[in-house]
């Protein structure tokens, strides 16, 4: 060991060197720590922020008053227009009698769908 | 013409303007030297990107007479010597690599979970005990301080503070880094295995919870602030990485980010590796010591850094029993990135098949970069 030491640069104050460097491990510490906190405090603005819109929005939607445009169907349709739609295919299946392959299955099951939404209406 | 003049003609061609020579040992081995790192990153694939042009450039800068790093008989310095000077001791290379770092990150997992920061503070262990490890073999300050940070696995963080602080041992230590970071899968798994009991490594960690844009976006921000106003010496590079990364998550600059992370990212490894590797002419190398002491220290300091992760993730387990650490996630505290997670992520494995901690790990990992360039600066405040 004192050998190391006789070995060490004639510019090395071992006082120096020791207390400033444990000084600076800690000062790593810290500074990551203050990036931490500014972190989670960022985070938890931004998600309080967002479930607020989110809440805000909800609330919108569910105080909202249902309009005579709103009961149309999703897809801007009006309810009379869904039913001669819905017909004209009804009408169309029946033409083509049994001979619907598997294909059309799924086209009979939306057509059954849609006469079921304008029932409801 | 007589065949003596001939002959002297000759002779004097073969001593004037050839390295025949003027060949020693010395070149003979870093070769070697150089033909083995060109191995490592070729036919092994480790470290390949910087590993190949380094390898490259200590190979050929070993021919006696070869025109690289000297000056011109005008005065000018020669072809590596200019990537060398405009590039490493300006500072340059090592911060726009950075920018092109931050364009390829993604902070999720460590947005998710900010513990993670702590043990990439505790990761920087090693770095300061082979600091005070260097001092004893006769190293000063600046050169101790360059030494340590070689344990931090961060090449372009290495490059900066050894320009900064030891321009000298540039070569060797950007050496050792970027080695020693392709040994990473070798050096930590004995570590993790004699830190961790088998209780430790089988804990499982919760899901890490979903991160909105808005986070994402805002952390550069953060963290560049924090950094600049703490530890302004690293502003450059830790400003052009949250940069790089800014330009990524705010999705308005797509063509930016592209070229900051491939082309130019590219184009000044190239130039890094090739005039790295010029730095390590045999005529320097072989005169001192301090190579030999960088390279047996550099190990320490992994290890030490390995270390320091492991027991700050236990640590943080004694603090808050809740929601408990993996400490193998914390040898990822090393910013070797995504090494490191990787091999905590197979040690993982190894003990449960279901325990996948690659995306727990890269939290560590990614707060070791901003760890060690933490350090650097603090070396850099200390000792400049």
């Amino acid at each position: 060991m004192d050998w190391l030491l006789q070995n060490t640069h004639p510019s090395v104050d071992w006082n120096y060197a020791l207390i400033t460097l444990f000084l600076r491990f800690f000062g790593v510490f810290f500074i990551l720590v203050v990036i931490q906190i500014a972190l989670q405090l960022s985070s938890r603005s931004v998600r309080y922020i967002e479930g607020r819109k989110l809440r805000k929005a909800s609330s919108e939607r569910a105080g909202e008053v249902v309009s005579p445009s709103d009961k149309a169907g999703a897809d801007g349709l009006d309810s009379a227009t869904i039913a001669v739609i819905a017909m004209a295919l009804a009408l169309e299946s029946q033409r083509s009698g049994g001979k619907a392959s598997n294909s059309n299955r799924s086209v009979a099951w939306s057509i059954a769908g849609r006469m079921n939404q304008v029932r409801f209406r | 013409m007589s065949w003596e003049a001939i002959g002297e003609i000759v002779y004097r061609m073969l001593i004037t303007q050839t390295g025949l020579t003027h060949l020693w040992w010395g070149q003979v081995l870093m070769w070697a030297v150089g033909i083995f790192f060109i191995y490592l990153g070729a036919a092994k694939h480790k470290e390949p990107l910087l590993l190949v042009p380094i390898g490259f450039g200590i190979f050929i800068v070993n021919f006696p007479l070869t025109p690289f790093m000297g000056t011109t008989d005008a005065g000018f310095p020669e072809f590596f010597r200019v990537f060398f000077h405009y590039g490493v001791e300006w500072e340059v290379i090592p911060v726009v690599i950075f920018l092109g770092l931050g364009t390829l990150t993604d902070f999720e997992p460590l947005i998710a979970n900010p513990k993670a920061l702590a043990i990439g503070a505790g990761a920087q262990l090693g770095v300061f005990i082979t600091f005070i490890g260097t001092l004893l073999f006769g190293f000063t300050l600046q050169e101790a301080a360059a030494t340590g940070i070689i344990g931090g696995a961060d090449g372009p963080t290495t490059v900066y503070l050894t320009s900064a602080l030891a321009p000298h041992l540039l070569g060797i230590n950007a050496v050792a880094a970027y080695s020693y970071m392709a040994l990473v899968p070798i050096i930590q798994p004995p570590v993790i295995r004699a830190l961790t009991n088998k209780k430790e490594r089988l804990i499982k960690m919760d899901d890490l919870r979903p991160v909105s844009r808005q986070e994402k976006i805002l952390f550069p921000l953060i963290a560049v602030g924090v950094i600049a106003l703490l530890i302004p010496a690293v502003a450059p590079l830790m400003g052009m990485f949250m940069f790089g990364n800014f330009m990524r998550e705010c999705g308005a600059v797509k063509r930016l980010v592209e070229t900051a992370g491939g082309a130019l990212m590219n184009i000044v490894t190239i130039f890094l590796g090739l005039s790295i590797g010029a730095t390590m002419e045999a005529n320097s190398f072989f005169t001192t010591a301090k190579p030999l002491v960088v390279l047996s220290l550099g190990v320490v300091d992994f290890v030490f850094c390995t270390a320091g992760g492991i027991w700050t993730a236990k640590l943080i387990n004694l603090i808050s029993p809740k929601n408990k650490i993996n400490p193998i996630i914390g040898a990822a505290g090393v910013s070797a990135v995504p090494m490191s997670a990787r091999v905590s992520q197979v040690e993982g494995l190894k003990y449960d098949p279901n325990n996948h901690l690659l995306m727990h790990a890269m939290g560590p990992n990614l707060a070791g970069v901003i760890g060690t360039a933490a350090a650097a600066g603090m070396f850099i405040g200390m000792f400049r």
